[in-house]
């Protein structure tokens, strides 16, 4: 078996040998983006090939599921025609036998270093088995996120729709620059649907091309994007993807293995990081907590448990809106990703083209009063139209104490536009309860302006 | 009492004493300690010393019985003396013996800590416990690893070095860069998902779980696909060509000073000097004055290596190498920073199509 | 499929579901299953109005818990504050003793009724820690947890016995351990557990790189058994001080030899002069200066440490008994008197427990025992004289000794009087035939010899009397104090060797270090000038040593308890070795009567 990479000269080979490039199909002719064939130690054949190899594999397939790997492998090093330009390959001797210690003789005894071996297997076995749910984003154009920016809308005709004019404006959360480097997805139905970390978005991509692990590629639409969990859903015309497994969240414990796959470095195969299940629930339910590390080479993919299965999609998130807020975190041992269930939900939103964004109440603070004191409100605003004036204090939301500014964000900044958040309020002696329909920040009205300072001539004039 | 430099010529002493920091650490049913067992004495800590203060400090692997340390080409190296400590705790001097500015990699050699009071009549040291690099090793994605060094110097004299442990994530090329420059190295490299990227790991050596080296980390660079710290090591088949090359016999042709492959470290439309000239793949991408607009091929000129590639007019080019192509400006810098043996892979949008191409440089 | 040797790429177009082996199943489901048994243990604290925070982890079930200095630091001036459990509880806590020095604090969660119990962890033994072995921190980085379920984070132990420089003499992490696990902002004073789920530290600070304060791998935790030496005082409420030797070393030609020995310091009285090179801490080979700094940093004031130590080429052990570094603090640290004395009546009621068995205690109304005395003032091993005294100690009247002689002719009488805090010693007549009961001139004798009837006479009045009876207006809980096994003074034997029970036994002695009796001190004055320190030994809870300290004289006696044996239902020492300023001696107790 070879090591290292060789670099494969386009001219040196027949095209069954290249990794698949339909345009070396397309420039002889045949169709392109169409043809598929499967991939056998790296490299895909031809359709008719597929199936000669298919044919003789069907009995080592059953040897395969016996685990009688180490006479297989020799079997189907025959197959191949020429050692394929693997980077990984291994010597699978190495896996049968216990490594000589670098001090002392062979051990074959020691079950902690047997694990580590197993497990290394295991996380290799999950990246194989997940391959074929993972796409390759790649965008094209848009500007560079900085700053604060006005959210782009993208539907309903909303370039109609001026930014808002009032003091609610969203951020990106963090001034981190996004890199025009590719991003992973899921295939999350065999029709099409791909749902990734809309970290990506961020910038308004004009072009979004969809790379699937046979190496088709496919132009995709945008649909929307959940600003508040972060998650963009993607459509391509296919009809045959290969939608993975998710696990079942009754089975996700902390301290489980979790795996998070991506293609962030623009190779053909996922990249992996292992860590733990650090925490259930967070993120007001919209997350699991991972010590996997989690950064941009990675969002928008699977975290996976030992059994190859889903158990959320990898996001950026931080205790604070914004589309960036979390980036910050990357590789720190603190990363989330949503589970099944919230991803039905919001991809149930965003399939009908309405995108999630992040929720206002429509208030600025009061902010020499101790506590959450309303100061001003703005007209139209949720907040005016439950009925609550300046002056008001905020404690509680959601069934959360709230003394501070910090746990009025913390209990609502998860929540998009049009749910419903309930809020109890002291006035004066007395305090009441309400329903508050969260709004986005176009819908906003204006705050009130400050009364301007009459003008009084026996004032010193500012220097 | 604070930190200070051990003494020096006690040699004798501390042989003794390097049994107590390795007996105390690891033995037993503990899953990584072969590894451990493997690296820590291997690695060496390096101290850069200026006229009378560090200069900074960084990590070495040992590659030779005789002495070799292999480290990153770091402003470490060119201090006005470098000493490096073993783990036994005992401090040599470190001459650098071979520098590759392409790879970003140095090869030292320890001699007697003369300066510090060493007898000078003590002309070879060693033996020591070293990596062989022409051993191959198990390689995997997925495979545990452990990085042993000198990471924020948390570890003084005889004390054991720092550990970091993690999983091989990938193996792909480098595209990064330091600051605002693009890094000269744009290779394989692992990719490892422990942090590679602290003042003091780059030298660290990587090995895996039956204590194989498989890897050194590289300088601390930031990825220009992601924006983020990139955590890799430079591949062991790599370190190996490098350390063949620095350790050939002379044979006339080498330039003074030790050797070096001069490709400079920026990226930009200079070529560097004494370079052959330029690839010209042949294809020109449109322009519209100073206005930005998106790179459609213009023109492929006949007989190019676009051509032979398929590259076609009015193709749109997207990306390159993996990262997006917005515009023609962006298409010359990526070029231009290409190595010099790196094919060029081009992913184009042909109307409704989008398909890919190599350009191979014609050797 | 999975087995294949090249790459991961899929075979024969149909994917098989991902098959683990039974092993790594079972090892997931072993991790899994601890972090769920230890993590109720694991607290979010709050300060007082719900706002900054860190972890913290409780050590047993009266919720008593420990966590970093530098957390509970905004709380001190209210000593309160909150800590939540993954039980979804938010409980309000009290701040109990601070270690400024080594940044370690201790508090207690306020149960909501009598007899609650809360969920606890064990500490471990920190010295069996190893390079490589697992380690997982759990806590609330960057405050995360909502519920205060804590977040549980999985690395391996990267360096033991590290050395992360302190602030202006504080927070300093001396011999610490150091993980890979990830550590972030709000992880502080969480706990480090090991595989096991035993506490092996308690995670406090991290090195950051460039990129800001995130974990980039490097966390580093107080070690368990550091921790154990504070705990007593911590748990009553003191501000704990470190030891201070008063010396500094240097490496001079290749060893490690002190610089400076300060006059009147500890090393000083110890008998080490500059020169003197260190060989040994605590059964430790010294190798660095570096590793005597990390060592020190790890002992409570007063602590005896052993040194090996070669003087002009002779080779010998001496104990020191460290001296006290004040932390820098901007404020004044009160104890709270309420805290302390339920530690004080902790302390005694344990005492009680053990002497009694577990049986109720019950007042003792007349003690009459006899004892010999052996005099050992020469120290030499040399057989001394043996006397023998027969004590009485009933109702309120004072402790009266008569000497016994064997030919039954009357001997010396000593008496103790609580009011006058002295004793008096009536010789028996020079001439027979004189009124044997007539007494002769009484003298009062030198003051520690009243030293040593007096603790005893409140070791047997007072110690037993019911706990909510005692006057303990003037007791406090001093602390923590350490019995070496055997000192080097010829004096007491080494206790004999307990079974391991509370969370405070110290280290195992693993890698030489020496093992100590960890004693909780309760310090008692006799009267005015005369202050008891009776010291119980933490783990069994029996009275082990009792220092009575004259401070107008400046003259300190010393009595060790040993060989507890059973007198009519209760455990009492059989033997008591006295040393004080130029003798010492044995009392073995020979018979004894009591009656409630």
């Amino acid at each position: 078996m070879t090591r290292g990479i060789r670099r494969v000269p386009l001219a040196a080979y027949p095209p069954v040998f290249l990794r698949v490039h339909s345009n070396t199909l397309a420039s002889r002719g045949l169709q392109p983006a169409r043809s598929f064939g499967i991939r056998v130690l790296g490299r895909t054949f031809t359709r008719r090939t597929a199936e000669r190899v298919k044919d003789r594999c069907a009995p080592f397939q059953r040897a395969l599921n016996d685990g009688r790997a180490f006479a297989v492998v020799s079997i189907l090093a025959a197959l191949v025609i020429r050692p394929a330009p693997d980077a990984y390959a291994r010597d699978p001797a190495l896996d049968a036998t216990p490594k000589r210690s670098a001090n002392g003789p062979a051990d074959a005894l020691d079950p902690d270093f047997e694990l580590l071996r197993e497990t290394q297997k295991t996380f290799r076995d999950v990246a194989a088995a997940m391959t074929p749910h993972l796409v390759k984003i790649e965008t094209v154009g848009g500007a560079q996120p900085g700053g604060f920016l006005p959210t782009s809308d993208d539907e309903e005709g909303s370039e109609d729709r001026p930014p808002p004019s009032n003091q609610f404006r969203d951020d990106m959360g963090s001034s981190f620059v996004v890199a025009d480097g590719p991003t992973t997805g899921i295939v999350y139905s065999a029709d099409g649907y791909i749902i990734t970390s809309s970290f990506n978005f961020v910038r308004d991509p004009l072009l979004i091309t969809v790379t699937l692990s046979d190496g088709r590629r496919f132009a995709a639409d945008l649909i929307a994007r959940d600003q508040v969990r972060k998650i963009a859903l993607l459509k391509v015309q296919a009809a045959d993807l290969k939608v993975p497994e998710w696990a079942d969240p009754a089975d996700v414990r902390v301290g489980q293995w979790a795996v998070a796959l991506g293609l962030g470095f623009g190779g053909e195969r996922p990249s992996l990081t292992v860590g733990i299940v650090s925490a259930l629930h967070r993120m007001l339910g919209n997350a699991i907590q991972t010590d996997a590390k989690l950064s941009p080479a990675n969002y928008g993919g699977p975290l996976c448990d030992v059994f190859g299965r889903v158990m959320g999609i990898t996001v950026p998130m931080a205790q604070r809106p914004g589309e960036l807020a979390g980036v910050e975190m990357y590789d720190s041992g603190v990363g989330f990703a949503v589970p099944k269930a919230k991803v039905d939900e919001i991809v149930a939103a965003l399939q009908e083209g309405r995108s999630l964004y992040r929720g206002w109440l429509g208030i600025q603070l009061n902010g020499r009063a101790p506590g959450v004191v309303i100061g001003k409100l703005a007209d139209p605003s949720p907040m005016k139209s439950a009925g609550a004036q300046p002056g008001d204090r905020i404690v509680e939301a959601n069934g959360k104490p709230v003394k501070h500014f910090g746990h009025l964000v913390q209990a609502l900044y998860m929540i998009p536009a049009g749910e419903r958040v309930h809020l109890k309020i002291d006035r004066d002696e007395s305090s009441y309860e309400v329903d508050v329909t969260l709004a986005r920040n176009t819908e906003l009205g204006p705050l009130p302006q400050d009364e301007p300072e009459p003008f009084d001539p026996s004032l010193p004039k500012p220097e | 009492m604070g930190r200070k430099p051990l003494p020096y010529g006690c040699g004798s002493v501390a042989a003794l004493l390097a049994l107590s920091p390795i007996a105390a650490v690891g033995a037993g049913a503990g899953g990584f300690d072969r590894a451990i067992e493997s690296a820590l004495p291997r690695v060496v800590k390096l101290y850069g010393l200026g006229v009378g203060e560090q200069a900074g400090y960084g990590s070495g692997v040992l590659v030779s019985e005789d002495g070799h340390v292999l480290t990153v080409f770091s402003l470490l190296i060119d201090a006005r003396r470098v000493r490096a400590v073993t783990a036994d705790g005992t401090p040599y001097k470190a001459d650098v013996v071979y520098r590759d500015a392409k790879r970003q990699l140095a090869l030292l050699k320890l001699g007697p800590d003369v300066e510090g009071g060493a007898r000078r009549e003590e002309a070879t040291v060693g033996p020591f416990p070293y990596f062989d690099l022409s051993r191959e090793s198990s390689l995997a994605p997925g495979d545990w690893v452990l990085a042993a060094g000198n990471a924020f110097q948390v570890a003084y004299g005889a004390e054991p070095v720092s550990l970091a442990h993690g999983i091989i994530s990938a193996r792909t090329r480098l595209d990064a860069r330091r600051r605002l420059k693009d890094f000269s190295y744009r290779d394989e490299v692992l990719v490892i998902d422990a942090i590679t990227s602290n003042p003091g790991a780059p030298g660290s050596a990587v090995v895996n779980v039956s204590g194989e080296f498989v890897g050194m980390i590289g300088r601390v660079v930031t990825s220009n696909r992601t924006h983020t710290n990139f955590n890799y090591a430079m591949p062991r088949d790599v370190l190996y060509e490098f350390f063949r090359e620095a350790t050939a016999p002379p044979d006339g042709t080498a330039p003074p000073g030790g050797g070096s492959v001069t490709v400079g470290m920026t990226a930009g439309a200079t070529s560097p000097p004494g370079d052959v000239s330029r690839f010209d793949p042949g294809i020109r991408v449109a322009r519209l004055g100073y206005q930005t607009v998106l790179p459609f091929v213009e023109r492929v000129r006949f007989g190019s290596p676009g051509q032979r590639a398929g590259v076609r007019k009015d193709d749109l080019i997207l990306s390159m190498n993996g990262r997006a192509v917005p515009d023609a400006d962006a298409y010359e810098e990526r070029l231009a920073a290409l190595g010099s043996d790196e094919p060029i892979d081009l992913v184009l949008r042909r109307g409704e199509t989008v398909l890919t191409v190599r350009i191979e440089r014609k050797p | 499929m999975a087995l294949l040797s090249a790459g991961y790429g899929t075979v024969c177009a149909a994917a098989d579901p991902v098959a683990p082996s039974e092993t790594v199943l079972q090892a997931e489901a072993r991790r899994i299953e601890m972090m769920e048994r230890v993590s109720p243990s694991v607290v979010c604290l709050f300060d007082s109005s719900l706002r900054g925070g860190g972890s913290g982890v409780l050590i047993d079930p009266d919720g008593y818990g420990l966590t970093n200095f530098h957390v509970v630091a905004a709380m001190l001036k209210s000593r309160r504050g909150w800590g939540g459990l993954g039980d979804g509880i938010l409980y309000e806590l009290e701040v109990l003793g601070i270690d400024v020095t080594g940044d370690v604090a201790m508090f207690r969660l306020i149960p909501p009724k009598d007899g609650y119990r809360f969920p606890y962890a064990k500490l471990g033994d920190s010295d069996r820690v190893r390079v490589g072995d697992t380690a997982i921190a759990m806590g609330n980085p960057f405050m995360l947890s909502e519920d205060h379920s804590p977040t549980i984070t999985l690395g391996i132990v990267t360096g033991v016995h590290r050395y992360q420089w302190g602030v202006q003499g504080n927070l300093a992490y001396t011999d610490c351990i150091q993980v890979d696990a990830p550590i972030n902002p709000g992880n502080s004073g969480g706990p480090l557990f090991s595989a096991d789920g035993e506490v092996i530290g308690i995670n406090g600070r991290i090195s950051v790189n460039t990129r800001g304060r995130f974990n980039v791998g490097f966390g580093y935790a107080i070690s368990a058994n550091q921790i154990k030496r504070f705990m007593p005082a911590l748990r009553a409420g003191l501000l704990a001080k470190h030891g201070a030797w008063q010396a500094r070393v240097d490496e001079t030609n290749g060893a490690i030899a002190f610089t400076e020995v300060k006059r009147s310091g500890p090393t000083y009285d110890a008998g080490i002069r500059t020169g003197d090179k260190l060989l040994t801490f605590d059964g430790v080979a010294i190798t660095s200066t570096n590793q005597v700094a990390s060592l020190l940093g790890t002992y409570p004031q007063d602590w005896p440490i052993v040194l090996g130590i070669d003087q002009v080429g002779k080779r010998r052990d001496v104990v020191v008994r460290l001296d006290a570094v004040e932390p820098s603090m901007p404020a004044p640290f009160e104890v709270d008197s309420e805290i302390n004395h339920r530690e004080v009546r902790r302390v005694l009621r344990g005492f009680q427990e053990a002497v009694f068995d577990g049986a109720v205690p019950r007042r003792i109304e007349t003690w009459k025992w006899t004892v010999t005395r052996i005099d050992q003032s020469d120290r030499g091993g040399r057989a001394a004289t043996a006397e023998r005294y027969d004590a009485t100690l009933s109702g309120d009247e004072p402790v009266r000794m008569r000497q016994r002689h064997d030919d039954g002719s009357p001997g010396r009488i000593i008496e103790y009087d609580e009011q006058t805090a002295t004793q008096r010693l009536y010789e028996p007549p020079a001439r027979a035939g004189d009124n044997a009961s007539a007494r002769s001139e009484a003298f009062d004798l030198t003051p520690d010899a009243a030293m040593t009837l007096g603790a005893l006479y409140v070791m047997q009045r007072r110690l037993l009397s019911p706990v909510t009876e005692m006057d303990l207006r003037n007791v406090v809980h001093a602390g923590a104090d350490a019995m070496l096994p055997g000192t080097p003074l010829g004096g007491p034997r080494p206790p004999t060797p307990d079974p391991p029970v509370s969370p405070l036994v110290e280290g195992s002695g693993v890698g030489g270090l020496v093992t100590r009796k960890i004693l909780e001190v309760i310090e008692w004055p006799l009267n005015e000038r005369t202050l008891a320190r009776f010291e119980f030994d933490a783990d069994t809870r029996l009275l082990r040593r009792i220092r009575v300290r004259d401070g107008l004289v400046g003259t300190t006696v010393e009595l060790t308890l040993s060989d507890y044996c059973d007198i009519g239902g209760l455990s009492w020492p059989s033997t008591i070795e006295v040393s004080g300023p130029g003798y010492a001696y044995e009392n073995a107790l020979a018979d004894w009567e009591i009656a409630p």
